[in-house]
């Protein structure tokens, strides 16, 4: 396993081959991969990517300026004037998508708001542990649709739910979660429309410091989500009253 | 400086365009088309080309004013990159690549030119113009060559490689060097 230091060097490698668009469909992946590790709170790999942003946008100063054609403005006005202005940050998964460092950025960005803080590039074992991993909660959060249900925070715990409605793939993250009693677990469960039994979505547990970000199965069509505490390798129905509760729209 | 100044000017200027004015927008265009029509038209190497793509990037600065954000560099640099990346994309999509590489490998049977030589008047960038041309200009020819064909022409690492014949990690390493160099002689980053 590569160290922090060798990360970023690998990381400057890419950084600079970006910001001068020239990197490779691989090595976007291996950017996407690194940043999504790391997360947005990284100021290494911040600093280095804003470092080679400006530096190849400072090249730009070496070229021959050109006088724009005399109705330039007037049809970038005129354009301006038919384009609705999106004032929120830009959806990741739109296929206009911001450049490079902006985009990365954004789908960070997205992230923190989706999981309410705390590092993202999570992924899940078969233990329900989460272990830091490549980018696949940051590839979720990029495909068109996400939603989130929020359960109610309760004494600075925090969990989301990503979900897509109608699919059954999800995703489960939070924030400050204490460790279950004993060698239990928490598990999710979803209410199917039209049901009144609940139906097991996963069973996940933080990590050291209390962030969750672990792969639900949702059911296809649910209204109701909720969180109860269970013996070690879940249970096919809840066992004890659920700790958080929301309601859902699919 | 001057430049701190402009900086701010440009802030002031994506806090209007946020707020729909377009009077901020065309004095936004109106401060950098030039350079931004001067690079995309260096890298598409289509005149036409190039005025859609600047046309482009300043409607998207328009549409999604959010995309910028001040804590991740000047707006100059967020505006030259959204350009640059557009113009890349024109180039790789519509074959302009091979119609300005047709046109240059005649130019270079006359006059051969390097990035230092492309010396123009810089409008109000005038400090900054120099300020490149002096960096770009201290750096090894076998790295000035990669900056080149990576930016200006809008190579892909893997291809520049393969064009010059030489293995990938020597392209990123060299992309490396020059990148530091060109870092240290603008300032370290005091340019913002």
């Amino acid at each position: 396993m590569m160290r922090r230091n060798d990360e970023h060097e690998r990381l400057e490698d890419l950084a600079i081959a970006d910001a001068l668009d020239a990197l490779d469909d691989e090595d976007r992946r291996d950017l996407d991969a690194l940043l999504a590790a790391h997360g947005p709170a990284c100021a290494d790999c911040a600093s280095i990517r804003t470092r080679h942003f400006e530096t190849a946008a400072a090249l730009a100063d070496s070229v021959v300026p050109v006088a724009p054609s005399p109705h330039a403005t007037e049809r970038l006005l005129a354009a301006a004037a038919a384009t609705p202005q999106v004032t929120t940050m830009p959806a990741p998964s739109e296929s206009r998508r911001p450049h490079g460092l902006w985009r990365t950025l954004a789908v960070a960005a997205a992230v923190v708001l989706l999981v309410g803080g705390g590092a993202i590039g999570y992924a899940v074992n078969g233990t329900g542990r989460s272990n830091p991993s490549t980018s696949a909660l940051t590839d979720f959060v990029s495909q068109p649709n996400v939603r989130i249900a929020q359960f109610p925070a309760t004494n600075g715990q925090r969990v989301n739910v990503l979900y897509r409605p109608g699919l059954r793939d999800g995703w489960i993250v939070g924030t400050g979660m204490a460790q279950p009693p004993g060698n239990h677990v928490y598990e999710l469960w979803s209410l199917p429309a039209g049901t009144t039994r609940m139906q097991p979505a996963g069973t996940f547990q933080p990590d050291d410091h209390g962030a969750v970000r672990q792969r639900a199965k949702l059911a296809a069509r649910i209204t109701t989500l909720a969180v109860s505490v269970e013996p070690p390798g879940g249970s096919p129905q809840p066992t004890t009253p659920p700790i958080m509760v929301t309601k859902v729209k699919s | 400086m001057v430049i701190e100044l402009d900086s701010a000017r440009d802030q002031a200027l994506i806090r209007r365009i946020r707020a729909g004015e377009r009077a901020a927008l065309a004095e936004l265009f109106e401060r950098y088309a030039p350079i931004a029509l001067g690079l995309a038209r260096r890298v598409t190497g289509d005149a036409g080309l190039a005025e859609d793509v600047v046309q482009e990037a300043f409607l998207a600065v328009w549409e999604r004013p959010a995309t910028y954000r001040s804590d991740l560099g000047t707006v100059r640099t967020y505006l030259f990159s959204v350009v640059h990346h557009r113009a890349v994309d024109r180039v790789r999509r519509e074959s302009a690549h091979r119609r300005r590489l047709e046109r240059e490998a005649t130019l270079d049977t006359a006059a051969p030119r390097g990035v230092e030589d492309e010396v123009a008047d810089a409008l109000d960038s005038r400090q900054q113009h120099e300020q490149i041309q002096a960096a770009l200009g201290g750096i090894p020819e076998e790295q000035r060559r990669i900056i080149e064909m990576m930016y200006f022409r809008g190579m892909p690492q893997s291809k520049v490689a393969d064009e010059l014949g030489v293995p990938l990690g020597t392209v990123k390493s060299r992309a490396r060097l020059a990148m530091r160099k060109l870092h240290e002689a603008l300032g370290g980053g005091d340019r913002a």
